[in-house]
C-alpha cells in the first residue's frame, strides 16, 4: 500500500512540475538554512572534544558584579590566585594549572617581531594531551623553556626540528624550545578569533617582563587568562562549584568581590561558547537561532500552502478511493507519506548544498566544521521526518475531511474553502519576510550613520603607533619623557606629518580604565565614574578637539604631568560629559574645581580641573557618550600620528624609518585608525551582513511561494474570469479583481511586521547614542517595498490570465 | 438486501430549502437490477449516493442487511461501504496518475488483501473485460467505452454483491453503451445485486425493475415478466 503511495506521490510530482519545484526549493533553501545553523551551533559548542579526558577538564568563569558597570556579565577567565589555593586545598583536584598570555618581542638572530605567548603552569602539558613532533609533557618544567606548534616553528625557525633553538624574549632574557607540538586543531578555545595560541612559556618566567606574581593577582582577569582544572573521573562539576564557592568565600576580599560576584566551574567545552557569549553584546547564537527558526517556519508555511492549495485538486482521487472503501486514516497517512517524501526530496538537496558551502565557510570564517553522516543522521531523519509531518498534516486534514460524494463533486475546490487559514497563512510568511527586510534597512541606516557620527575623529588621516617603549623601565619617566619627544620631533620632521601625540588609548577602543571621583575629600559615598585618558598635550590638536574654557595642559608645568606614586595634586581637563555628570553647569565654573580621587590603597590624589574640552565619545563605536578627564601621562605607548590627506601610502615607510632610529632592537607595530575602526565596527557590519543574508532568502521563499500560490488560485478562478469577460470586464478590472484577494493578507501581515520590526529595530538602536530619527519612514519604505513586490508577484498572473481568451477560459473545468 | 423506509433528503442552504427526496420506500432484494429513471432533477442521483452511502438522508429510515444505517458516521459506513457496494460513475472517475491495472486494483487496495492475491484479482477481471491488453496504460489514453470498462472492472473486483451504477453509459456512444449494458446484465446474472441510474429507456430494459421518480416522490415500480 505505500508503494502504490510512493508511486502516486511521484507521479503528482512529475504531473505539477511548477510546483513541485518551488515546494522542494523552498523547503530545502528553509531546511539548508537550519541544519547549517543547527550544524553550526553545535560546531561552537563542541569544541576541544579531542583532548583526552575532555571530560574532566574546567575551566573557571567569572560572573561580574553589576554594579561595575562592565560591558560584559561573565568572562572565561578567573584571577590567578586560585590556583595556588586550589592546589593548596583541594587535594581531590588532579591539576591545576593557569594560563597569562602576553605579547613581546620575539628575537631571533637579530630579527625581532611582537608574538602572542601564553605563559602557562608547566603542569598544563599534563591536563592537555597536545601531540609531541619533539620532546615530551616535561617540556615547560626549565623556567627558560618554550613550546612552540609546528606552524609556529616553521614560521619563525624555517623547521619544524626547532629544539634547542634559542630566542631573546623582550629583547632581554634567552629562551630555549624545548618541544614542538601539532599545530591544536582549529575547533579549539586556543584558537579564537582573537588569535590562536602557538607558543607557551612557563608562567614562572612572566615576572621577568611583568610585576606578575606567582602567589598570583585578584583583579587579573581578562581573555585568555584561564585557570584549568583537572578532576578526577569521580568527581563533577557541581562538586567543583561548590568547592569553588568555598575557596571565593574565604579567600577573596570584599574590595575584590566588588568586581567579580561568583565564579562557577565550566566544562572545557564551553570554553570556546563562552566567548561567544562575552564579545558583541548579543548572543550571536541566539540571533542565528531565531532567524534560522523564520526561515524554516516561512519555508514550512510555503510548503502547507502550496500543498494544501494543490491538494485541492486532488479531491476527486480522495472521493474515489473513499468510495473505494479508504478510511480517513489511510487517506491521511497517504498524504503523510507524500509530504514527508517531498521533504525528503527536500532535505537531500539541502544536504547537498550545505556539501558545498560548508567549504567554501570553514575557508571564509577559519573553521573547521564538518558534516558527520554518522552521527547526524538521527537528527537529520528526525528532522525530515518533523518538516514532513508538519508541513503536510493541515493540507492532509483539509483534502481528507470532505465527504467523498463532495469530493467527488469537487465540492472543495469550487468553495471558498479554508481561505481564511490559508490568508493567515499567507500573511505570516509575509510579515517574517517584510520584519527581515525592515530590520535590515534599519540597521543599515544606523550602521551608515554611526560610520559618519564617527567622521568626528578624523580617522582617514592617523596612523596610530603601538608598544612606545615598551621595553623601558615605566618608573623612569624621565627617560619615557625623553623617548616620547625625541620621537615626536623626529616624526614631526616627516614632510606630510602635521601633528603627533601619545596617549593610552586610541578612539574605538573598547577598554578603558576608570576613576572613581569625589567632590570632597575622603568622601567616599557621592562618587561619580569618570574614564581617564592619559595623554600628550598636542592630543587635542591631532583630534581637532576643541576647548570650551581654562588652558590646555602643558609637560612644562609640573602639576600637569603624572608621576606614577609621586603625584599627589594633578591638573586635568574634563569633557563635557563629565560636567554633567559631576553636576556642573557651565565650562567657565568648572575651572579650578577640585576633584578627589576614592581609590583605596593609594595616596589620596587630588586634582584640578584647568581646562574643559568639547568630546562627546570616545570608545568604541556606537557614539557612546561618556565622561573623561585627560591628564598628561609620558608612560603613554601610543603613538597618534596625523598627516595630510592623502600621504597614507608613503608615510608607513616614512614612519618605519623613524622608528628604527630611537628603538633599534624593537619592531614597530601600527594600524592606520581607519583600520581600528573597522575592526571594532565588523560586529555591527557583520550582524547587518547576516541580516541582509536570512532576509534576502526570506524573501525569495516567501516571493516563490507567492506565485506559487497566485498561480494555483488564478487557475482556480479561471471559469469565473472567463464569465466576467463575456460580461465586459476589462483585463485591468479582472487583474485588480485577483491582485485584491492577496492584498488583504499581505496588507494586515505588512502591518504586524512593522510593529514588531519597530520594537526590534528601536531595541538595535539603543545600542547607539545617536540615532537615526527617520526609522518609521525607513520601515514604511520596507513595508511599500513589500507590497509593491507582493503585487508584482501576483499581477503578473493575474495579468495573464485577464488577457486570455474568454471561451479558454470558460472550456475550463 | 436493503430497505429504505419513508426516506428523505432536503438541502438546506440559508434561504432555500430543497428537498430532493421526499419519502422514499424501496425494497431491493439481492439479485435485483433495478433501473432508476426520471428527469433532472428528480432525486434519482441523490437517492443512489444514499443507497451507496456516500451520503446520509435527512429523514426515515434505511436498512441494509436488518441494519439501519441511516445515522451512521462516515467511518462506520466507510467499512460497510468497502465490504458491500461497488460503484460505477457516468464520468469513469479513474485516477489519472494511475495506469488501468493499478486503478482497478485500488479496489483491493483497502481491503487488506495480499500483494499477490490482487494481483491475480485483476488479472483475472482484466482477461473477463477484455482490457489486459491495456493494463499499463493511463487512463488518458484510452477511449470512453474502454474507460468505462476499467471502471466496472473495479467495480466488481472487489465481489461485493452490490453495484451501484450512476449513468454509466452517459458519457458513450450507443454501441459502447450497449457494450456496458450487457456487462451489467451478466454480471447480474451471476449473481450481482444492481442498481442503475438511467436516463435511457433502452439501457433501463436491460433491468429486472425499472423505478421513476418525479420530483423526490417515488412514482412508479414496474418489475418487468422475465
Amino acid at each position: 500500500m505505500y508503494w502504490n503511495y510512493l508511486k502516486i506521490a511521484l507521479r503528482n510530482l512529475r504531473k505539477n512540475k511548477l510546483f513541485a519545484v518551488i515546494n522542494i526549493i523552498g523547503l530545502a533553501i528553509g531546511l539548508t538554512i537550519y541544519v547549517f545553523v543547527s550544524l553550526l551551533i553545535e560546531y561552537e559548542k563542541n569544541h576541544d572534544l579531542f583532548f583526552e579526558n575532555n571530560e574532566n577538564i574546567y575551566t573557571i568563569m567569572s560572573v561580574f558584579n553589576s554594579g561595575m558597570d562592565l560591558p560584559f556579565d561573565q568572562m572565561n577567565s578567573a584571577s590567578s590566585a586560585y590556583a595556588p589555593i586550589i592546589d593548596a586545598e583541594l587535594a581531590d583536584v588532579e591539576s591545576v594549572a593557569r594560563t597569562r598570555s602576553a605579547k613581546l618581542t620575539v628575537n631571533i638572530n637579530g630579527n625581532s617581531q611582537f608574538e602572542r605567548i601564553t605563559f602557562a603552569d608547566p603542569v598544563l602539558l599534563n591536563i592537555f594531551s597536545f601531540e609531541y613532533l619533539y620532546g615530551d609533557r616535561k617540556a615547560l618544567e626549565n623556567p627558560d623553556a618554550l613550546v612552540v606548534t609546528e606552524a609556529a616553528a616553521i614560521r619563525l625557525f624555517g623547521t619544524a626540528d626547532a629544539v634547542g633553538q634559542v630566542v631573546l624574549l623582550n629583547n632581554q632574557e634567552s629562551f630555549q624550545v624545548t618541544a614542538i607540538i601539532k599545530d591544536i586543531p582549529l575547533n579549539s578555545h586556543f584558537n579564537t578569533t582573537s588569535g590562536k595560541t602557538q607558543i607557551f612559556a612557563p608562567i614562572g618566567s612572566l615576572q621577568l617582563f611583568t610585576d606578575f606574581d606567582f602567589n598570583g593577582r585578584w583583579r587579573d582577569i581578562w581573555n585568555g587568562n584561564i585557570t584549568y582544572i583537572q578532576l578526577p573521573s569521580n568527581l563533577d562539576s557541581d562538586w567543583l562549584d561548590i568547592q569553588l564557592e568555598s575557596i571565593y568565600q574565604r579567600h577573596v576580599s570584599d574590595y575584590n568581590k566588588g568586581l567579580v560576584s561568583s565564579i562557577h566551574a565550566q566544562p572545557l567545552w564551553r570554553a570556546n561558547y563562552s566567548n561567544w557569549e562575552t564579545v558583541g553584546g548579543v548572543s550571536i547564537d541566539l540571533v542565528f537561532s531565531v532567524l534560522s527558526l523564520l526561515i524554516i517556519t516561512i519555508a514550512c508555511i510555503n510548503y502547507t500552502n502550496l500543498a494544501a492549495a494543490q491538494s485541492l485538486g486532488r479531491s476527486r482521487e480522495v472521493g474515489i478511493r473513499k468510495t473505494m472503501g479508504a478510511s480517513r486514516t489511510e487517506l491521511l497517512c497517504q498524504f503523510l507519506v507524500e509530504s514527508i517524501l517531498v521533504s525528503a526530496v527536500a532535505m537531500i538537496i539541502a544536504i547537498t548544498i550545505l556539501e558545498l558551502i560548508i567549504p567554501l565557510f570553514n575557508n571564509a570564517t577559519n573553521k573547521v566544521m564538518q558534516f558527520k553522516y554518522l552521527e547526524t543522521m538521527p537528527w537529520l531523519l528526525g528532522t525530515t521526518l518533523a518538516a514532513g509531518l508538519v508541513t503536510g498534516i493541515y493540507p492532509s486534514w483539509l483534502i481528507t475531511k470532505v465527504t467523498p460524494i463532495d469530493a467527488l463533486r469537487d465540492v472543495a475546490r469550487k468553495g471558498k474553502y479554508s481561505t481564511a487559514i490559508r490568508e493567515f497563512m499567507i500573511g505570516l510568511q509575509f510579515s517574517i519576510s517584510t520584519f527581515l527586510i525592515a530590520a535590515v534597512v534599519v540597521v543599515y541606516a544606523q550602521n551608515e550613520k554611526a560610520k559618519e557620527d564617527n567622521h568626528l575623529f578624523p580617522r582617514q588621516e592617523v596612523y596610530v603607533l603601538n608598544n612606545i617603549n615598551s621595553n623601558e623601565d615605566k618608573d623612569n619617566v624621565d627617560l619615557l619623557q625623553l623617548k616620547l619627544d625625541l620621537l615626536q620631533n623626529e616624526l614631526n620632521a616627516i614632510p606630510n606629518v602635521k601633528k603627533v601625540a601619545f596617549s593610552n588609548l586610541v578612539p574605538y577602543s573598547n577598554s578603558y580604565p576608570t576613576q572613581v571621583i569625589s567632590t570632597v575629600a575622603g568622601d567616599t559615598t557621592n562618587t561619580v565614574k569618570i574614564n581617564q585618558l592619559g595623554i600628550t598635550p598636542s592630543f587635542f590638536d591631532v583630534y581637532d578637539i576643541p576647548l570650551l574654557a581654562g588652558r590646555h595642559l602643558n609637560g612644562n608645568i609640573s602639576n600637569d604631568k603624572y608621576h606614577y606614586n609621586v603625584s599627589k595634586t594633578l591638573n586635568i581637563i574634563l569633557n563635557d560629559q563629565a560636567l554633567d555628570k559631576l553636576g556642573i553647569e557651565t565650562p567657565e565654573q568648572a575651572i579650578n574645581t577640585r576633584l578627589y580621587s576614592t581609590k583605596k590603597r593609594t595616596v589620596l590624589r587630588e586634582y584640578v580641573v584647568v581646562g574643559v574640552a568639547s568630546m562627546p565619545s570616545f570608545i568604541g563605536v556606537t557614539g557612546e557618550k561618556t565622561a573623561w578627564f585627560f591628564y598628561v601621562d609620558p608612560t603613554s605607548s601610543l603613538g597618534s600620528i596625523r598627516f595630510m590627506d592623502g600621504s597614507d601610502a608613503a608615510i608607513v615607510d616614512d614612519i618605519k624609518s623613524v622608528w628604527k632610529k630611537i628603538f633599534p632592537a624593537e619592531p614597530m607595530e601600527g594600524e592606520f585608525l581607519s583600520g581600528i575602526f573597522n575592526e571594532n565596527f565588523k560586529f555591527f557590519v557583520f550582524l547587518n551582513a547576516i541580516l541582509a543574508g536570512f532576509s534576502l532568502i526570506a524573501l525569495i521563499i516567501a516571493m516563490v511561494g507567492l506565485f506559487g500560490l497566485s498561480a494555483f488560485i488564478a487557475a482556480q478562478r479561471t471559469k469565473e474570469v472567463g464569465m466576467r469577460k463575456v460580461l465586459g470586464a476589462s483585463s485591468i478590472q479582472i487583474s485588480k479583481l485577483l491582485i485584491w484577494q492577496f492584498s488583504k493578507p499581505v496588507l494586515w501581515a505588512v502591518v504586524s511586521a512593522l510593529m514588531f520590526a519597530f520594537f526590534a529595530s528601536n531595541k538595535y538602536l539603543q545600542y547607539f547614542s545617536d540615532r537615526i530619527e527617520y526609522s518609521i519612514l525607513l520601515l514604511l519604505l520596507a513595508g511599500i517595498f513589500s507590497v509593491v513586490l507582493g503585487w508584482i508577484t501576483v499581477g503578473a498572473h493575474a495579468y495573464k490570465l485577464a488577457r486570455e481568451n474568454p471561451i479558454i477560459a470558460l472550456r475550463h473545468e | 438486501m436493503l430497505k429504505l423506509h419513508n426516506l428523505s433528503k432536503v438541502y438546506r442552504t440559508e434561504e432555500v430549502e430543497t428537498v430532493a427526496l421526499n419519502g422514499v420506500d424501496i425494497e431491493i432484494q439481492r439479485g435485483d437490477f433495478v433501473a432508476m429513471m426520471g428527469p433532472s432533477g428528480c432525486g434519482k442521483s441523490t437517492l443512489l449516493n444514499i443507497i451507496g452511502m456516500l451520503d446520509n438522508p435527512t429523514g426515515g429510515d434505511y436498512f441494509f442487511f436488518d441494519e439501519n444505517i441511516a445515522n451512521y458516521s462516515e467511518s462506520k459506513l466507510s467499512e460497510l461501504r468497502k465490504k458491500n457496494i461497488g460503484f460505477i460513475f457516468q464520468s469513469f472517475n479513474l485516477i489519472d496518475e494511475l495506469n488501468v491495472q493499478e486503478n482497478i486494483e485500488l479496489a483491493l487496495l483497502y481491503h487488506k488483501i495480499p500483494s499477490g492475491e490482487r494481483k491475480r484479482r485483476v488479472a483475472e477481471v482484466m482477461d473477463r473485460m477484455g482490457i489486459a491488453h491495456r493494463a499499463k496504460h493511463m487512463p488518458g489514453q484510452l477511449s470512453g467505452g474502454q474507460q468505462q470498462r476499467v471502471a466496472v472492472a473495479r467495480a466488481v473486483v472487489g465481489d461485493q454483491p452490490l453495484i451501484l451504477a450512476d449513468e454509466p453509459t452517459g458519457n458513450l456512444d450507443s454501441a459502447h453503451g450497449q457494450e456496458v449494458m450487457e456487462l451489467l446484465q451478466s454480471l447480474n446474472a451471476e449473481g450481482t445485486t444492481i442498481v442503475m441510474v438511467t436516463h435511457s429507456p433502452s439501457h433501463a430494459d436491460y433491468a429486472k425493475r425499472t423505478i421513476n421518480l418525479l420530483d423526490g416522490h417515488l412514482v412508479t415500480d414496474n418489475i418487468r415478466a422475465a
